[in-house]
């Protein structure tokens, strides 16, 4: 099988071409850098299949960063069949650096002039056949994004494979051709490959090169000691990189004729005078990271319903005078009458006033409200049970006995009695009806008090979906005993939707992002932070391992080979798990949910907003500690290309969001599975392993491990202070190092056990399961929100670990980074939940806090003396 | 609910629990990494390949 490698500079549409003739579903982002190690894809339209390699973007072929040297080891050590190299030409001559680097290996060489497109669009045009006459190698114009001239390109480079090709050198002409040529012949002598390519390398100066022909340095000096240049003097590479640069001003540059010569901002350059304001770039960038978390997770997407739009006055009347009657004189538990004549019942939590419950009555089959039951003898009954609380035999007043009642909906009852059997309610006899009764239209959109967001919308209708799955697996094992439908409804089911649910609030997030991305905005974030990274020892280009972050640590982490200094790549790897990915999404989704329903506390969409700003503040203040103490370091200055403004490839964003959901669901289908059916049988297993119903579940394994853990967490407010269902908190914790979403996983499938509000055998939603969770234990808002802040700080799941571990340079390096996080979470975590327990804690950190700096201060200004002293 | 088939239920959670332990087990020794974050994303994907490309060896 033939091996073609595609070589070129970052953002030239390497991997666009890639997956173009692959098929594959490579991530191709508008930021210098996305591809850092090759990937390779078979093409299958020549007369034999092709491996293609799309190795990462560089601009020279010199070992300046990581992947230059990825690049350059596989052209040069795996010999590929073709080089194809993808020149971007709407910028023409420096894409041509690196052209004049890759001829001068002894390897076939194609010219892609991708993005064709474009220039077209500009009016401008370019002579392919005079550049490939001149570069003599084929030249084929093409544009990766619309698929077009890539066959022609592969045929091209397939033909060139079949013949070899010795490495020319546009150096040839230039003052440097006699010295180049000598090294050359050396080379050459020696049995050396490519001796073209070695010979200008070690003329460069290469260190690369240097380190591996140290016997021909001596000879090579001696070469170099009979040139002179009055310009650069003994600098080589500057030498050589201006003869080429000259070279392609003179010879190739030609090539292309542009419309107008004329200098004019283009729309990219006029759109990035704003967004890349030096002042108002960062509010900006705020304000659009605002609106994508306000589209995805509002319940109030114009602020309709905290404008009091939707409010209405709640209207009673008496039942005895049929007089109105105002809210602020309702008393709890008396009856009134509606708008519509039905009897309502004041609900008041403590002394607040909830809202009018309607009376509950049952019905007949004609849909007769029946106000009393009667025996068979004709006497009205009060006590509707007999001494084992069975109930009676009920008729009507007419000696009719009912075999079925009704709710005001219609829908088959059976009646709910207290404890003195007197009739209290009406309960629905299937799950299926009463999970049904409860969805209307405004379970979906809430347009009776607000607009719902996009993402909201699409949220309510996989809960209602999956909610009523659940109601159907429940009537189905109605039958079966208990623990075997506590195991599949509450365990398996509540902890399997409880996290699937937020699947189309995690999609529509990443498709705001990789609209953002692919627009070519995040580049420009990067470029607008690079000010503010750098002076916390961060350059900007750390900023795209991070941004990747919000997706999935993993590929984040592995993104920082980006950053050729070890200190600044071990900092940007700590702070990476801060930045929150989406495995964190149903954590912060579902207790903001959970505190706006139950607490009736700020709007989830802010919360969320808040807590990802918080991740990416204590990310801010970490980096400054670390570059100031232990990993002090020169910052590497950031140089990158801007790409131009372009609309985002629909199908690239679909392949993306089908990839991430494919991922997700299953994910969700197994370890989070499995993890839930572990967590249901030791929560519902002793540790003599006896069987425990819900009720027990205190006495379980789970509980007693819990337990244990419990007052480590007691400064952060879901320790020992929460009672007896408090360990269900660190279990959910200590099950999330697995996988993140396991925390609501956790709740899912053990809040339907505790059944304080909520019915059993019910599989509840995330939120739902989060407000359970918050009734049974009495947890506060502080100590929710510093739990969010501890999951999001805190060690990530096993992969990250394990990623962090294979990146980091030593063991020492990677135990320290455990360290830090366990230390960053407990502080971040403790110090929200006491401030925002007891607001006068605040002095206390700010104290500790400005002692840590003045030592810091100390300490460095300490160093400096010594160092200069040393000096 | 028969009998047979509550021992089913625990006989498939059972299978389940271990399958996925083993599956991340092996995927870990071939070197793949057990991330789920999606490949179109990962730089490390061709990693996975190269493990991929082994075990079909």
């Amino acid at each position: 099988m033939k091996r073609f490698a595609l070589a070129g500079n970052p953002n030239c549409g390497k991997t666009t071409l890639f997956n173009a003739l692959t098929g594959s579903t490579a991530h191709v982002g508008n930021w210098p850098g996305v591809t850092v190690d090759k990937k390779t894809g078979t093409y299958k339209k020549c007369p034999e299949p092709v491996e293609i390699v799309d190795l990462p973007g560089i601009y020279s072929l010199s070992p300046y960063t990581p992947e230059e040297v990825i690049a350059r080891n596989y052209i040069l050590d795996e010999k590929p069949d073709c080089i194809i190299n993808i020149v971007d030409a709407t910028n023409l001559e420096r894409n041509l650096y690196l052209t004049t680097q890759v001829m001068e290996i002894d390897v076939p060489v194609v010219i892609a002039l991708n993005m064709m497109d474009e220039v077209e669009k500009l009016g401008n045009t370019i002579d392919e056949k005079l550049l490939e006459e001149r570069l003599n190698v084929p030249v084929v114009k093409t544009s990766a994004l619309k698929e077009s001239g890539l066959d022609d390109l592969m045929k091209r480079a397939y033909a060139a494979s079949t013949k070899p090709r010795e490495g020319t050198s546009v150096l040839e002409s230039s003052a440097l051709s006699h010295l180049i040529g000598d090294v050359k012949i050396a080379l050459k002598g020696q049995g050396v490959a490519n001796p073209l390519f070695h010979a200008v390398k070690l003329v460069e100066n290469d260190s690369i090169e240097t380190e591996m022909h140290k016997e021909t340095l001596p000879m090579i000096e001696e070469f170099k000691a009979t040139f002179e240049d009055d310009v650069f003097g003994d600098d080589f590479e500057a030498l050589v990189a201006d003869a080429r640069y000259k070279y392609i001003s003179k010879y190739f540059a030609p090539v292309m004729t542009k419309k107008q010569e004329k200098f004019s901002m283009t729309k990219s350059d006029k759109i990035d005078r704003v967004l890349t304001h030096k002042v108002w770039g960062i509010p900006i960038f705020l304000v659009i990271l605002f609106l994508v978390f306000h589209l995805t997770f509002s319940e109030d997407l114009l602020y309709l319903g905290a404008a009091g739009v939707f409010d209405k006055p709640v209207v009673a009347y008496s039942t005895v005078t049929g007089e109105e009657i105002a809210e602020e004189d309702f008393t709890s538990g008396a009856i009134y009458l509606d708008e519509d004549g039905n009897e309502v019942e004041a609900v008041f939590y403590g002394d607040e006033f909830v809202e009018l419950a309607p009376v509950p009555y049952a019905y007949d089959k004609e849909g007769n409200k029946i106000t009393a039951f009667y025996d068979a003898e004709g006497n009205e009954l009060t006590v509707l049970a007999d001494d084992e609380g069975e109930l009676l035999d009920l008729y009507d007043a007419e000696g009719n006995k009912y075999e079925t009642f009704y709710n005001a909906d219609g829908y088959e009852c059976t009646l709910a009695l207290n404890e003195e059997g007197e009739f209290e309610d009406v309960e629905f006899v299937s799950e299926i009806d009463a999970f049904c009764s409860e969805i209307t239209v405004n379970t979906f959109f809430g347009y009776e008090e607000s607009v719902y967001s996009p993402g909201v919308i699409l949220f309510n209708a996989l809960d209602t979906f999956t909610g009523l799955l659940s109601a159907c697996m429940s009537e189905a094992m109605a039958s079966a005993p208990a623990w075997a439908s506590g195991l599949v409804v509450d365990g398996i089911l509540g902890g399997l939707f409880s996290v699937l649910s937020f699947l189309p609030q995690i999609l529509l997030l990443f498709l705001f992002f990789s609209l953002l991305e692919d627009s070519g905005y995040m580049a420009r974030v990067a470029f607008i932070l690079d000010r503010i990274f750098r002076r916390f020892g961060l350059s900007g280009r750390a900023f795209m391992p991070m941004i990747m972050g919000f997706g999935c640590s993993i590929p984040a982490m592995t993104n920082t080979r980006t950053l050729a200094d070890d200190k600044e790549r071990t900092a940007t790897i700590r702070v990476i798990p801060f930045f929150s990915c989406s495995a964190k999404l149903p954590i912060l989704t579902a207790i903001a949910g959970g505190i706006v329903q139950f607490f009736g506390v700020g709007n989830a969409d802010l919360i969320t907003y808040a807590m990802y700003l918080l991740g990416i503040v204590v990310a801010i203040l970490a980096v400054i500690l670390m570059r100031s103490t232990t990993m002090k370091g020169e910052v590497p200055p950031f140089i990158m290309e801007l790409p131009t403004y372009h609309l985002p490839q629909f199908k690239a964003l679909m392949i993306h969001l089908f990839d991430k959901a494919k991922h997700f669901i299953k994910k969700a289908f197994t370890i989070i599975l499995a993890s839930t059916i572990v967590i249901w049988f030791i929560s519902h297993f002793s540790w003599n392993w006896h069987y425990l119903e819900d009720s027990e579940m205190n006495l379980s394994i789970l509980a007693g491990l819990g337990g244990l853990l419990q007052p480590i967490f007691t400064p952060l407010g879901f320790g020992s202070q929460l009672g007896e269902y408090g360990w269900v908190f660190v279990v959910a914790a200590v099950t999330g190092l697995i996988a993140k979403e396991n925390v609501i996983a956790t709740f899912g499938t053990l809040a339907a056990c505790i059944t304080a509000g909520f019915a059993a055998n019910e599989a509840l939603g995330g939120v739902d399961s989060v407000v359970q969770m918050i009734t049974a234990t009495g947890i506060t808002v502080p100590a929710l929100i510093a739990f969010i802040a501890f999951n999001m700080t805190t060690i990530p799941c096993f992969a990250a670990v394990a990623t962090a571990k294979a990146e980091l340079p030593n063991k020492k390096s990677f135990k320290m980074t455990l360290l830090f996080w366990v230390a960053t979470s407990y502080i971040v975590a403790s110090m929200i939940y006491l401030i925002g327990s007891w607001w006068w804690t605040a002095f206390i950190f700010a104290a500790v806090i400005a002692v840590v700096i003045a030592f810091i201060v100390l300490y460095n200004k300490r160093d400096a003396k010594g160092k200069a002293k040393a000096a | 609910m028969s009998v047979f088939l509550q021992v089913l239920l625990i006989v498939a959670c059972v299978a389940i629990v271990v399958g996925v332990v083993i599956s991340r087990i092996i995927a870990w020794k071939k070197g793949k990494p057990p991330c789920d974050c999606g490949c179109s994303e990962c730089p490390g994907c061709s990693a996975c390949k190269r493990a991929k490309e082994k075990e079909k060896q």
